[in-house]
């Protein structure tokens, strides 16, 4: 062999090296609140998925693709972070069509009648845009939610572009959490499993429709791009409204997005109308006024599911391979649950 | 564009590609053009062309003299060199040294009642200015003193004058020194670049790894001298010496592994200082190009001159043969000092603090020497032994600390004196033991990684100070050198200072 190729393999070799440490230490040093959830994504076959849900925490406590499997025999799945600000919403829609060709998505609305501003924090975003998959889009997606929560970056967004120049600096919080990943159950983090619940009551739970409906002009300007891309490309979208409780500020904003949906002609699911076909048991399937324990999660579930099922028309396109992974994903899923439970 | 930027990355990345795929010939061309570049983004059009001019002046200069010297010129070759040194010593005073002169104006004219219109300036001055003025100076001389040729090629001339990597932070270069490499268009070769990079992830380590987080207890402790008093002082002027060696030094890393990098060979600019067992022979080690600059440039010519031979003489038939000697070497080094303190800044606390301060020190070790001989022998110190050396070094190290301070007084003179009473109005080195150093706002984390990394830099340059490491890094098997590379490469990219979680690393002396 030649010196020059001697050198060119030593160069390379070396460079592997350091991007597999590289890499080893950035998903030890990645604090990441919603990593699992859009890892899970990513690893999905193309064209599998035939419903995607894209929410707040409220989708990631509330939904268990895996029993909505179970119960319907669809593939749902679920791209949830602790917040969505608005302008994320459009672009994971780009994100999820890249691989998969859903025949509904699903909204939650919880997060996008949020205004933009001091509403929005940077980790709000972050927690979207860390777990997106380098490219165009996910540029265009920081770019778009720093302008929207009016966050200014003195390095051009480049911290958001490579966040492992944020991440480094965690060092000092690694703990073995960070070492030892917590499993993902096509979406449903079980970490999130707790069987301690607030008691709470019917009436104390959803939205004041009789709030006076407020949207700021910012949220109708990336209402309207969100809807011309749905438009443009023919997607099919339900909006969701979770079940939770909505402060009377809350309100007002879900008022006023709530009328500008029906106006375009968008169907809203309204949860906190379907408790009594829930069979919601108020001392127990809530963990706080905002998320639902293990319990109610798999109640919402199933009925959201029916719903889903029975409204639109799901196309069967999972081969018996796929069928067969998702079976032993939720044998995993539930032993993994009994075990946690014991 | 910083030196440890991402732009700055592409920026190196962008000229080595464009440098390797050129021709020999032409591989100068590249790089004069990426420090055009270089210079173009970072300031603006005024400066660019305010360090135009003084490079043009330069040129033209050197080519007139080369001529004067062919005897076709009216003017002489001195007029000439006279004429460009003061243009470039007035541009670079005037540019960023102005308010010197101007303050005690504004004292006096106020002292005397005279309301005038005269207003501190407050002006950008082009960047380097202090760096490449010095260097055109140097080159000026050269061909004056016909120690180098004229450079006849005005691009080649902008190179030498704006060579991007030395250009914010130095080493000071000597175009008789560098001539030869600089035009040469070598190759990059697998020992430059490899050698190269080693340099460049050290010097890294160094400022930002080290300099950001011990820069935080100084800027804790001289945020607010009047509450932190006696060893407190102590320890933050100690530790704006390791600042600032790391910061500068690990600068100077990264300028010299750039160059190595393009088979550029640059004059070391440290010399593992604090093996120093003198303030002289610590000067000697620190910030080395600004110290021959000024012996060669300065000190050396003065000496030559014909008022400090009478200096001399008249030194001699009043006190002695011996003060014949020292009364012009001493003058001549009280003015080098001043030069060095005025240097680094026109305010008294820098010429103070980078100068005179040491000027005395040495002056005075140099007049004492036979008396501390003396003593030694009195007291049966073995002036050879380990255990003497190390006394010297670390005596050398506290001396230097303490003037240094003055450096880091960015509020003044005043305020520096202060700082040494705050320091000797109490004694309390129990500080040192019971906890207290882990309040100057560092979390105990960050006090046990800048333990373990000033350890590193410790044992590197004790290693360094016998043999190159670099050397010796290549002397050991291929495992064990990757193995401490990437442990280094991983030591800065998780515990470097950089990104919005830290303030982005600057470099102190840039702003020179």
């Amino acid at each position: 062999m030649g010196e020059t190729k001697k050198k060119c393999i030593k160069i390379i070799a070396f460079c592997l090296i350091a991007l597999m440490i590289f890499t080893l230490v950035f998903r030890i040093l990645w604090i990441s609140y919603s990593s699992g959830s859009y890892r899970e994504f990513y690893k999905e076959k193309d064209n599998t998925a035939n419903v995607v849900l894209i929410g707040t925490s409220t989708i990631r406590r509330d939904w268990i693709s895996l029993e909505a499997w179970r119960e319907t025999g669809y593939n749902y799945f679920a791209m949830c972070s602790v917040a969505q600000p608005l302008p994320l919403i459009k672009y994971l829609m780009i994100e999820s069509e890249k691989t998969q060709s859903p025949d509904l998505y699903v909204i939650d609305l919880r997060s996008m009648s949020l205004p933009g501003g001091s509403y929005v924090k940077s980790g709000d975003i972050r927690r979207v845009t860390d777990n997106m998959k380098i490219s165009a889009n996910r540029k265009a997606a920081i770019d778009d939610s720093l302008k929207f929560a009016g966050i200014k970056t003195s390095n051009g967004n480049r911290d958001y572009y490579f966040s492992f120049m944020y991440y480094h600096s965690m060092w000092k919080n690694i703990s073995l959490s960070n070492i030892t990943r917590s499993s993902v159950y096509k979406g449903y983090c079980l970490d999130s499993v707790q069987t301690t619940s607030t008691a709470t009551t019917a009436s104390a739970m959803g939205w004041d429709h009789n709030a006076t409906p407020t949207m700021p002009a910012i949220n109708k300007k990336y209402f309207d791009e969100l809807l011309s891309y749905i438009n443009s490309h023919k997607l099919k979208v339900l909006f969701l409204i979770p079940p939770m409780q909505f402060s009377e500020e809350d309100s007002g904003r879900l008022a006023a997005t709530v009328d500008y949906l029906k106006a375009k002609g968008y169907n809203i699911y309204d949860a906190n109308d379907h408790y009594a076909e829930m069979n919601i048991d108020f001392s127990k399937d809530f963990r706080n006024v905002h998320h639902m324990s293990q319990w109610g999660a798999q109640k919402f579930t199933k009925v959201f599911a029916k719903y889903i099922t029975a409204h639109y028309n799901l196309t069967k396109h999972v081969n018996a391979s796929e069928t067969a992974q998702w079976n032993k994903a939720y044998a995993d899923y539930e032993s993994a649950l009994k075990s946690r439970l014991k | 564009m910083s030196l440890i930027s991402f732009e700055f990355l592409i920026f190196i990345c962008i000229t080595a590609a464009a440098y390797q795929v050129c021709t020999k010939k032409y591989r100068w061309i590249v790089l004069m053009f990426a420090s055009v570049i270089f210079v173009c983004c970072a300031q603006s059009i005024l400066l660019t062309l305010l360090m135009a001019l003084q490079i043009t002046v330069t040129y033209a200069a050197g080519v007139a003299i080369a001529r004067s010297r062919e005897r076709q010129l009216i003017v002489s070759g001195k007029t000439i060199m006279l004429l460009a040194v003061l243009f470039n010593i007035g541009a670079m005073i005037a540019l960023k040294d102005i308010n010197f002169f101007i303050r005690p104006l504004i004292l006096l004219l106020k002292s005397c009642g005279i309301a005038t219109g005269v207003h501190v300036v407050h002006a950008d001055a082009p960047m380097g200015i202090s760096y490449y003025s010095l260097i055109m100076i140097s080159y000026i001389l050269d061909v004056y003193w016909n120690v180098t040729n004229a450079q006849k090629n005005a691009g080649r001339m902008i190179l030498f004058s704006a060579f991007f990597p030395v250009l914010t932070s130095g080493p000071f270069i000597r175009y008789r020194d560098i001539e030869s490499s600089m035009y040469a268009g070598n190759r990059i070769t697998y020992l430059n670049l490899t050698q190269g990079l080693q340099r460049v992830l050290w010097g890294m380590f160094k400022s930002m790894v080290i300099s950001g987080r011990i820069g935080t207890i100084v800027d804790t402790v001289y945020a607010n001298p009047a509450s932190f008093l006696g060893f407190y002082q102590f320890i933050a002027y100690m530790a704006f010496v390791i600042q600032l060696y790391t910061n500068f030094s690990g600068c100077i890393d990264i300028i010299m592994g750039i160059c190595q990098i393009f088979g550029i060979e640059m004059p070391e600019n440290f010399n593992s200082p604090f093996f120093s067992t003198s303030i002289a022979e610590f000067w000697r080690r620190w910030h080395v190009t600004l110290g021959l600059w000024l012996k060669d440039y300065v000190l050396y010519p003065l000496l030559k001159s014909k008022a400090f031979r009478k200096i001399g003489k008249t030194a001699k038939a009043k006190y002695g043969k011996k003060w014949g000697k020292q009364a012009p070497l001493f003058t001549g080094l009280m003015i080098s000092w001043f030069l060095i303190g005025f240097w680094h800044g026109g305010s008294w606390n820098y010429i103070w603090g980078c100068g005179i301060y040491y000027g005395i020190l040495i002056i005075m070790g140099q007049l004492l020497e036979p008396q501390f001989v003396k003593i030694n022998s009195r007291l049966k110190i073995n002036r050879d032994s380990r255990g003497w050396k190390t006394f010297q070094r670390i005596r050398t190290f506290i001396i230097f600390s303490w003037g240094l301070s003055f450096f880091r007084s960015y509020d003044g003179l005043i305020a520096g004196i202060r700082r040494w009473g705050y320091a000797l109005s109490t004694f309390n080195p129990q500080i040192i033991f019971n906890g207290s150093l882990l309040k100057l706002g560092l979390e105990p984390t960050d006090v046990a990684l800048l333990v373990v990394s000033l350890v590193i830099l410790l044992v590197v340059d004790t290693l360094q100070f016998k043999k190159p490491v670099i050397e010796r890094l290549s002397e050991l098997s291929l495992p064990a050198r990757w193995t401490i590379l990437l442990a280094l490469l991983f030591f800065v990219i998780i515990f470097g200072q950089y990104g919005t979680a830290y303030n982005a690393a600057s470099f102190i002396y840039e702003k020179f």
